[in-house]
């Protein structure tokens, strides 16, 4: 039985900026930075924590900018190091442009273009955001960091909308876009760095419907995606007997239902 | 008998409750009255509505998540807790889906922002309320 009891140490802080007076109101840059240290008794996770690891390292930094009464601009560069499968290095979390197609008395429509945060769950949306999770980590069986880029962020469309009821509120995104793929896809799905690529030629659709009671009281959420990735194989990766791969699809489908229960003192989740 | 108990009552609660003090919603002067349901109240504390009905830009003013005055808003008005509201706030800002509300740190400068910035809501103490700003806590 795998057993594996952490010990942490989180610290993290984030901060607001506002660029001058007259630009106040459009323009708002935010950023985060968090330190983890991970220790455990069994198995290493993020570095070598059995030992006690600093590898753990999140930085952001993000800017919005109102272009017009109906265009918002938005853009996020991330850097993670967690273990060895993240090295810091500079990431395009999101750069999008947020278009506010029709607002009613009790409803709003909009989309948004450009690569955009995939809603999964409650917390994908914000999982590298150290103060927007509940945990240390966000739960390995819904958001996983092995192959997390993939369900982190599409490059596409998706709409959004929102409708108040009288005992809540309903919120809905969702559309297609290409997902981003990176090797740790191939050593997670496949067994190892092949010398092959996963193309993400195909559109991959991605939705969440959200319903709010009583101002978020209760919270229900069903979330999925659905995408599917081209594996092109090189005649060296079709040689290695036994293990060895040909062209083929990679299709992966994800369904998520979560429900939340805010008190004053108290939030619990279940996904 | 009965109605004189009924008196004797009313004006001991009258006697012994504290003068209370809630807190209201307040507006820019020019804004109209609107009707607004709690759950629109709600979307505009949650940045998600963004206009008033009659299309204009709305400006939300909020005070520090810690300050009492934002607590027993939160609490009384909306019906939420202010972390929910954080939460909200924080994922819109770093998925890029939103923004902020503007912050300020004191009833004063609450009060100055409402009524200097066309389109602006915030809330006071009912206390301290003047002419400069416009209540909406009856539609409540």
């Amino acid at each position: 039985m795998k057993k594996l009891i952490s010990s942490y140490l989180l610290t993290f802080l984030s901060f607001s900026a506002f660029a001058d007076t007259l630009l106040q109101d459009k323009m708002q840059i935010h950023g985060f930075a968090s330190q983890g240290f991970i220790q455990t008794t069994d198995n290493n996770f993020f570095g070598d924590s059995e030992n006690g690891s600093f590898d753990f390292t999140e930085l952001g930094i993000n800017a919005s900018f109102q272009l017009s009464p109906k265009i918002r601009l938005a853009s996020q560069l991330i850097s993670r190091r967690a273990g060895e499968m993240y090295n810091g290095s500079l990431w395009l979390d999101y750069a999008l442009a947020d278009i506010n197609l029709v607002q009613g008395d009790n409803f709003q429509l909009g989309a948004y273009l450009g690569r955009i945060k995939n809603p999964l769950g409650l917390y994908n949306d914000t999982r590298d955001v150290a103060h927007t999770r509940q945990g240390v980590f966000t739960p390995q069986t819904i958001y996983f960091d092995k192959v997390r880029n993939i369900s982190m962020s599409s490059d596409g469309i998706q709409f959004y909308g929102d409708y108040q009821f009288e005992n809540g509120t309903l919120l809905v995104q969702g559309g297609i876009g290409f997902p981003i793929p990176d090797k740790n896809i191939e050593i997670v799905y496949m067994g190892q760095d092949w010398e092959g690529s996963l193309d993400n030629n195909d559109l991959a659709l991605i939705g969440r419907i959200m319903y709010e009671y009583n101002g978020g009281e209760w919270i229900f959420a069903l979330s999925g995606a659905s995408l599917e990735l081209d594996f092109d194989a090189t005649l060296s990766d079709s040689m290695i007997p036994l293990i060895g791969f040909n062209d083929g699809v990679l299709a992966i489908d994800y369904t998520i239902v979560s429900l939340q229960h805010n008190a004053e003192k108290w939030q619990f989740g279940k996904a | 008998m009965d109605k004189l108990i009924k008196i004797i009552f009313i004006a001991w609660l009258q006697f012994f409750t504290p003068t209370s003090v809630a807190q209201i919603l307040i507006v820019h002067p020019d804004i109209p009255n609107f009707e607004l349901s709690r759950n629109n109240i709600r979307s505009i504390f949650a940045m998600r509505t963004q206009q008033w009905p009659d299309g204009n830009p709305i400006h939300l003013f909020v005070i520090d998540d810690n300050n009492s005055l934002h607590t027993s808003f939160c609490k009384h008005v909306l019906g939420m807790f202010p972390y929910q509201l954080r939460g909200i706030w924080d994922r819109q800002i770093f998925s890029g889906t939103g923004i902020a509300p503007t912050s300020v740190s004191s009833v004063q400068e609450m009060r100055e922002q409402v009524s200097n910035t066309p389109g602006a809501i915030g809330y006071i103490e009912s206390d301290q309320l003047n002419s400069s700003v416009k209540p909406i806590g009856e539609l409540l």
